[in-house]
């Protein structure tokens, strides 16, 4: 599927993080982007509306990326979603918890249109 | 276990790349570590196969399709039966090899161990650069829009905001020093910061929040105490950080390097953790008798008595007094709480209050003149560094001058809550109930002048839970309940305001008797159609009163209207959570101080006005499809799934506005009772506490308008008050 027909789910508790990961996926010609300001909020998406791809950030209040990673591969309708972690250099280690937890892949802050690319092809079949 | 070394020896993963099957693997290996715990060397194996991994996934290996390789062959190896396994690692010695890869040779086999050592070492600093370079080295082509200035605006005010919930945070962990939560709510805003500034290239603030981060971070993982200095290191890094984001918001351009005062402070915050901090001694201890007399719950002459039995029978003096049937374990608990939290307060001085208002009011006009200072063109054109660093280092003072005088006007609610307990004890008395006071969150801070003012509405709402709440001992036990009514005060700090409720377990609001009474009453006709927290509101209506007695202690109409009134004057809120036949609950919301509100600064023609937060639901600009106008109706707004009106703020105030339309202008979401309406204004200048002045007797009426702030620039904003705007409106529109 080309980027410009996928729908990409950004879930960030920060309003300036969420706005910069949308110009880069706006540079990459993803045209529908959905905002969730954390976990919680982001299953009420997915409930819903149906998306293609997932970027999220790990540390928010209510409920983290990695608790949002389990819930969204433990349901049978989003279980192979492709899931994008978008973490700290500090936190890197903690990554080897969310690919436990099955996470497609995941992407260091901060980062540039080209290593989201290189990710994405990585993950989503295009 | 034969299926699991099958799942992985026969291919669950793909190749180095394949962090899917990774993780799957890393799974089924905990899995077997878990059922096979006793085996020395699989263990070792699967050691190294997650250190492998790892490197793998943070791709720190120097050759991926090596590691991969060699995971491999330790993984086939672990299919082996465990004796051949014991008798090869006891050829190779210390250096622990399966059977299957001595076929990598000796090479490998070093290399595997050299390359793992370094793993924890330089290699991980060798490979941060990297990472980093490539994110600058390619940011040049993309900084254009990077560095957009809206958004550089937008993380400024978004920010500051979650610095200011640090400090709100920081204060509760002094409170509470091992609670997590709160340790995690203070680390979040300084890592999205961090995160956010790494994108934006502003380096010092890049660096100081990481800092700061690491530090929290160790208080997170248990590693370091948090303990008064760590505390104040990072409030003043949030005050740092604050006068960086002003710095910038003046059109600073956020340095490659860091000034040599933040520099200093860096080496601080990363010698925190090495250095030992040694807590200041151990002051006296209030003795838990005394604690137990002055809450009620012993008297002066058991005290001696119960002194006497614990020291003759070995016990604590709180153990004796439980053993005795005097007081519950949860109050002496609570008892030993307030012992302790005594040790930590410090010593006091008595201030009168007319100079500590006198302080404060000067401190006011301190910030308001710095601003006037600061924000002069002339000094805003000066290119000087120095004098630019100094006006930072003045706003740093100065906001903490600010911080710690308002503290200083802070006591804790718990007189006033104590004062309770002997009013519900006298109104039990007099009624023949039996009615017990328990109390959270005493030590909650408010502002002195609040305490006063929220003396009255508290002792209004106890009444009518002893009275109207509370059922008579005989009425509970047929309903199934304790004989002993409950009715429980709590404080809490949440932002910058304090919420109080007052919860008890008697009969609750009966909303079909309030409903027949407001009918009675004329207040609602048959026609309304109100849903039950329609209904329940009706109580704050004047002069309603559902209780068919006059009491001596309530007496007829001591309304919740009048309660209503006096938290709407401090600009405060309150609601109603009812469980009929189970208690009723009322919840009071109020800013903390009276002297200082919150507020959202709009411009609305050529003027700003300021709208407080608190009366804020969202601010919003809205497409031209979502505005709409209805015969009758006037003009809407539709705001997601709910259509709400439309108030043109310039119509009040008599502004020339910017936009007349609605899609051009901003949108304010204000929630008033049941309803939700939309404020026009032009636009928003920012976020400010602002302190609040009176206009004078003259102006004291004003419709619409609450009071007035003196902002930055030295010029007057007027403050709005959003009920009467609305009321306003709905007047007209009648």
């Amino acid at each position: 599927m080309a980027y410009k027909d996928m729908t990409v789910l950004i879930v960030d508790d920060f309003v300036t993080m969420r706005r910069i990961v949308r110009k880069i996926l706006r540079d990459l010609d993803f045209e529908n982007i959905i905002e969730a300001e954390d976990g919680l909020a982001a299953l009420e998406v997915l409930k819903t509306t149906k998306v293609d791809l997932v970027v999220s950030d790990w540390n928010m209040p209510r409920m983290t990326g990695l608790e949002l990673l389990k819930e969204v591969r433990g349901s049978d309708k989003l279980k192979d979603m492709p899931f994008l972690m978008v973490t700290a250099e500090a936190q890197k280690e903690n990554i080897v918890e969310a690919v436990k937890a099955k996470v497609s892949n995941y992407i260091v802050k901060p980062f540039t249109a080209a290593t989201l690319e290189e990710k994405l092809a990585k993950i989503v079949p295009r | 276990m034969e299926t699991l070394f099958d799942r992985l020896v026969n291919g669950v993963i793909d190749g180095p790349d394949d962090l899917g099957g990774i993780g799957e693997c890393l799974n089924i290996l905990d899995e077997l570590e878990s059922q096979n715990g006793s085996a020395k060397p699989v263990q070792k194996k699967i050691e190294k196969v997650r250190l492998i991994f790892k490197r793998l996934i943070l791709e720190e290996s120097s050759d991926p399709d090596k590691d991969w390789r060699m995971v491999r062959d330790l993984l086939s190896s672990l299919q082996d039966p465990p004796g051949e396994e014991e008798e090869a690692s006891s050829q190779t010695g210390a250096v622990d090899s399966g059977g299957g890869q001595q076929s990598l040779g000796e090479d490998d086999e070093e290399d595997f161990f050299a390359s793992a050592v370094v793993d924890s070492g330089e290699d991980g600093g060798q490979s941060e650069p990297v990472a980093s370079k490539g994110g600058s080295g390619q940011w040049d082509g993309e900084s254009g829009e990077l560095q957009d200035p809206e958004l550089l605006k937008d993380f400024i005010e978004e920010a500051k905001e979650h610095l200011s919930t640090i400090e709100m945070n920081m204060l509760g962990l002094e409170t509470n020093p091992s609670d997590t939560e709160a340790i995690n709510a203070v680390f979040r805003p300084f890592h999205s910061i961090k995160g956010v500034a790494g994108f934006l290239n502003l380096f010092e603030i890049h660096e100081l929040s990481h800092e700061v981060e690491n530090l929290l971070d160790g208080a997170r993982a248990g590693k370091l105490a948090v303990t008064d200095s760590m505390i104040d290191i990072v409030l003043v890094a949030t005050d740092i950080l604050k006068g960086l984001l002003e710095e910038l918001e003046r059109g600073g351009s956020g340095r490659r390097e860091a000034s040599p005062a933040v520099k200093g402070f860096l080496e601080k915050v990363k010698s925190f953790g090495r250095d030992p901090v040694v807590d200041a001694g151990i002051p006296m201890r209030r003795p838990v008798g005394e604690i137990l007399v002055e809450r009620g719950i012993l008297d002066d002459k058991t005290v001696p008595e119960i002194a006497q039995k614990s020291k003759s029978g070995g016990k604590k003096f709180g153990e004796a007094v439980i053993d005795e049937g005097i007081a519950s374990p949860r109050e002496v608990s609570k008892a030993l709480r307030e012992q302790r939290h005594n040790i930590e307060t410090a010593q006091s001085v008595r201030i009168d209050t007319r100079k500590l208002d006198n302080l404060v009011d000067m401190v006011g006009e301190l910030v308001i003149a710095q601003s006037m200072v600061l924000q002069n063109p002339e000094i805003e054109k000066a290119k000087d560094q120095k004098l630019q660093k100094d006006c930072g280092q003045l706003n740093r003072i100065t906001a903490e001058i600010q911080r710690i005088t308002m503290s200083m006007r802070m006591v804790p609610i718990k007189n006033t809550f104590q004062k309770m307990i002997r009013l519900v004890r006298d109104l039990s008395k007099k009624s023949g109930k039996e009615t017990q006071l328990l109390m959270n969150g005493e030590d909650t801070e408010i502002d002195r002048n609040m305490v006063e003012e929220i003396y009255e509405p508290l002792v209004h709402m106890i009444r009518n839970s002893v009275d109207h709440g509370i059922e008579s001992p005989a009425q509970r036990v047929a309903a199934g309940k304790n004989p002993t009514g409950t009715i429980i005060i709590s404080a809490e700090q949440k932002g910058g305001n304090i919420a109080i409720d007052i919860e008890d377990d008697g009969r609750g609001l009966d909303a079909k008797r309030i409903r027949e009474k407001a009918l009675e009453r004329g207040i609602i006709t048959e026609e309304d159609s109100l849903d039950d927290r329609a209904v329940l509101d009706l109580i704050f209506h004047p002069g309603f009163s559902t209780n068919d007695k006059v009491t001596e202690v309530s007496g007829r109409g001591v309304g919740m209207d009048v309660v209503k009134k006096c938290i709407e004057r401090l600009r405060g809120k309150i609601e109603i959570a009812n469980r009929f036949g189970q208690g009723a609950s009322f919840q009071m919301k109020l800013p903390l101080t009276m002297a200082i509100i919150d507020g959202m600064i709009v411009r609305i023609g050529a003027e700003r006005y300021i709208v407080p937060t608190i009366a804020l639901k969202e601010s919003l600009k809205v497409s031209r499809e979502a505005y709409f106008t209805v015969q009758g109706k006037g003009e809407l707004v539709k705001v997601r799934d709910s259509i709400m009106p439309l108030i043109r703020l310039h119509n009040y105030f008599r502004e020339e506005p910017l936009h007349r339309d609605p899609w051009e202008g901003l949108l304010l979401v204000v929630i008033e009772g049941q309803n939700s309406y939309c404020l026009l204004a032009d636009e928003i200048v920012g976020r400010q506490e602002v302190v609040i002045k009176s206009l004078g007797s003259l102006f004291e009426q004003l419709p619409g308008i609450s009071g007035g702030a003196i902002l930055g620039d030295g010029k007057i904003a007027l403050i709005i008050d959003v009920k009467g705007i609305i009321s306003l409106y709905e007047e007209n529109s009648k």
